[in-house]
């Protein structure tokens, strides 16, 4: 007899070649991470400060030193600044990742010497080990060349919010944020998948219901429920692996900056469930969406490390938006003008997905 | 009233319900009647507003369904092919939430709810998420849905579809009382004996519009010819060689004997010789009532109606 799995596996093929997009999203997931792994636009932006003293050597000044110390090649953007604090700023709008401090440090009336502080973004999961390794580098390098044996140089490394370089500090704003946007995402999909029965679409269809309302219904519900999971991993990062929360005020500002990105991330999987035919589609495009998110929203590594075009993509993206403003409040304690920058954005790309939902909403390509 | 004009509407080119007109004023029950693919889903889909037509108008009670959906979505109680119910929620559930949905409450509505579950036989069943009723226990929670916010238009997918004969009484009870009330009900089938419930049959073919007539005319419909029951015939070949007759017009094989359509004009005994020169046996020949399945595809055949009476009510 025959064997019926060459048919089988024809009908399988068949079923899949319909939803060739979702077919194809792993490989060109796969195809634009190896992009993005090739460091084309990698280029860190760099603050410098340079304490004022007749002492210090003027070659030690912002831009040489800083592209000798970051290996000239990864210095992106230099900002000199005037005022030491000002680095800590910008660290905590997510403006740089890398802060330096030149100044001198008398030792006794004759001898003095030179101290390099270099300060990296220690809540980067990916980039933080990898800059500093490179910073080292670069000093050292610098000071070989420098070939100045009067002068004395102390070199010191530091990871700004996370001297110690905890795990739990690295982790815990991306899997909330992940987590948060994904449950949000996936349930707000589900909730369209679950009304795709023909009769039961039909009949739907045919309720006074306004497109605002049905798009309304079915995302404030699973945008409530990825907020709870946000705030479940935050307390659970709090409570158990000691991350230092702050206190209500930053995660009331929290809420607010969140509530918009998880709520954009309902409408997109709102969008996917109207907008694919079968369960299948639905299932592939989520899981698209979900590598997208995890691979370009910056949560393991800032966003400027990927390749130009990617970044774009990042912008589209909700979760994008929403990984600084965790990052800043929860662990480098920015206040509201820190994160209004992020928070506007994100409402930008909530209105954006919401204008599309109704739109979807009037006729879903689904039903 | 339901007021259908000049609707058409084609899927990749391929037209399924041709230009139609209909109105179906308030207090009356009609029939969308046709064998599968005729468009009568098509045209419920279109009235209910979940399907775009390519041309033409929906009026629900007055109200333009294309520049007001909302309004008219409103006055119109709809029951897709199939059901369309929540798997997981309860027959008391389905019915409140189309019930607030439509903002219908109060002690009227609750009044209402219950007459429909008793006369549906919900009653006992109103705990049951739906997953857990059976076929027709399900088409009855549909259309109790359907019916129980006392909708002005109820457009109604062959709701008998499946059906035993008690369901089914008690289905066009609760549609009977609806139109009592003054709603103009829609109902799509293709079975002759839901015909027979209502008060007028819009014959559909094709995507077209074949006929369209009030049963009271149709069951009065002279056909301009009759039928004549042979119980000796009792072969296939008795039908073919009936056809030869000068006289007959029809003839079919049913029921285990050959019926004939013989012209009005034709008297029995000139219609017995003719059979019997071809070799039909017709002893016994005798005069039988036309059905309203006979007229019905009488009507159709003949595909035209004064057009005075496509509108009804």
């Amino acid at each position: 007899m025959a064997s019926r799995l060459p048919p089988l596996l024809a009908h399988e093929v068949e079923v899949f070649g319909r939803d060739i997009i979702g077919v194809l999203a792993p490989t060109v997931i796969a195809a634009l991470w190896i992009w993005a792994l090739k460091p084309q636009s990698s280029e860190i932006p760099v603050a410098v400060f340079v304490a004022p003293s007749e002492e210090v050597d003027q070659r030690l000044r912002a831009d040489a030193l800083v592209r000798a110390i970051s290996n000239s090649e990864r210095t992106g953007r230099v900002v000199e600044v005037d005022d030491v604090r000002e680095i800590d700023n910008l660290m905590r709008r997510n403006e740089i990742s890398v802060g330096i401090v030149v100044e001198v440090i008398r030792d006794d009336e004759k001898a003095s010497r030179s101290r390099i502080v270099v300060e990296a973004d220690g809540t980067n999961p990916v980039s933080v080990l990898d800059e500093l390794r490179q910073i080292e580098r670069g000093v050292s390098m610098y000071l070989d060349s420098s070939n100045d044996p009067d002068r004395r140089y102390r070199v010191e490394l530091r990871a700004r919010y996370n001297p110690r370089i905890k795990s739990a500090y690295l982790l815990l704003p991306g899997l909330a944020v992940l987590l948060g946007n994904w449950v949000a995402m996936v349930l707000a999909c589900v909730s369209v998948m679950r009304e795709r029965p023909r009769a039961l679409s039909l009949y739907l269809r045919s309720l006074p219901i306004r497109p605002w309302e049905r798009v309304a219904s079915k995302t404030l519900v699973a945008s409530l429920l990825g907020m709870i999971s946000f705030f479940f991993i935050v307390i659970v990062c709090g409570t158990l692996f000691g991350v230092d929360v702050p206190g209500p005020i930053p995660l009331v500002m929290l809420a607010g900056g969140s509530s918009f990105s998880i709520l954009s991330s309902a409408l997109i999987g709102v969008l996917v469930g109207w907008r694919t035919r079968t369960d299948v589609g639905s299932v592939m495009s989520i899981g698209l969406l979900l590598l997208l998110t995890f691979f370009l929203s910056g949560w393991w590594s800032p966003t400027y490390e990927l390749p130009a075009p990617l970044q774009v993509v990042a912008l589209c993206l909700p979760v994008t938006h929403h990984v600084p403003i965790a990052k800043s409040l929860l662990l480098r304690g920015g206040d509201l003008g820190d994160v209004a920058s992020y928070v506007i954005r994100s409402a930008v790309v909530c209105l954006f997905g919401f204008v599309l939902s109704v739109l979807a909403a009037r006729r879903p390509a689904s039903q | 009233m339901i007021e259908i004009r000049g609707v058409s509407k084609a899927y990749s080119g391929r037209t399924v319900l041709h230009t139609t007109d209909l109105v179906v004023a308030g207090g009356t029950v009609v029939c969308v009647f046709g064998p599968n693919g005729s468009g009568k889903s098509t045209l419920l889909q279109i009235t209910a507003g979940v399907t775009p037509p390519d041309a033409g108008e929906v009026r629900i009670d007055a109200v333009d369904l294309r520049r007001s959906p909302h309004a008219a979505r409103s006055r119109l109680g709809f029951m897709p092919q199939g059901g369309g119910l929540y798997e997981r929620l309860t027959v008391t559930r389905h019915i409140e939430l189309e019930l607030s949905l439509r903002s219908r409450t109060g002690a009227s509505a609750k009044e209402r709810v219950a007459r429909l579950f008793d006369g549906l036989g919900l009653r006992d069943l109103v705990d049951e998420p739906a997953a857990n009723l059976s076929g027709g226990m399900r088409q009855m929670l549909a259309l109790c849905r359907a019916l129980c916010a006392w909708p002005a238009a109820a457009l109604l997918d062959e709701p008998t579809a499946g059906l035993d004969g008690s369901h089914r009484d008690n289905v066009w009870r609760a549609v009977r009382e609806l139109a009592e009330d003054g709603s103009a009900v829609l109902v799509s089938s293709h079975d002759v004996d839901d015909v027979a419930e209502c008060d007028a049959v819009v014959c559909m073919s094709s995507g077209v519009v074949v006929a369209a007539v009030p049963v009271e005319a149709l069951h009065q419909d002279g056909l301009g010819r009759k039928k004549a029951c042979l119980p000796r015939a009792v072969r296939r070949t008795d039908a073919v060689a009936a056809l030869k007759c000068p006289s007959v017009l029809a003839a079919s094989f049913q029921g285990g004997c050959v019926s004939v359509w013989v012209k009005g004009s034709a008297s029995l005994d000139a219609v017995s010789a003719e059979l019997n020169e071809h070799g039909v046996d017709t002893a016994g020949i005798r005069h039988e009532e036309p059905t309203l399945e006979d007229r019905l595809r009488h009507v159709m055949e003949r595909g035209s109606v004064d057009p005075t009476r496509r509108d009804h009510g």
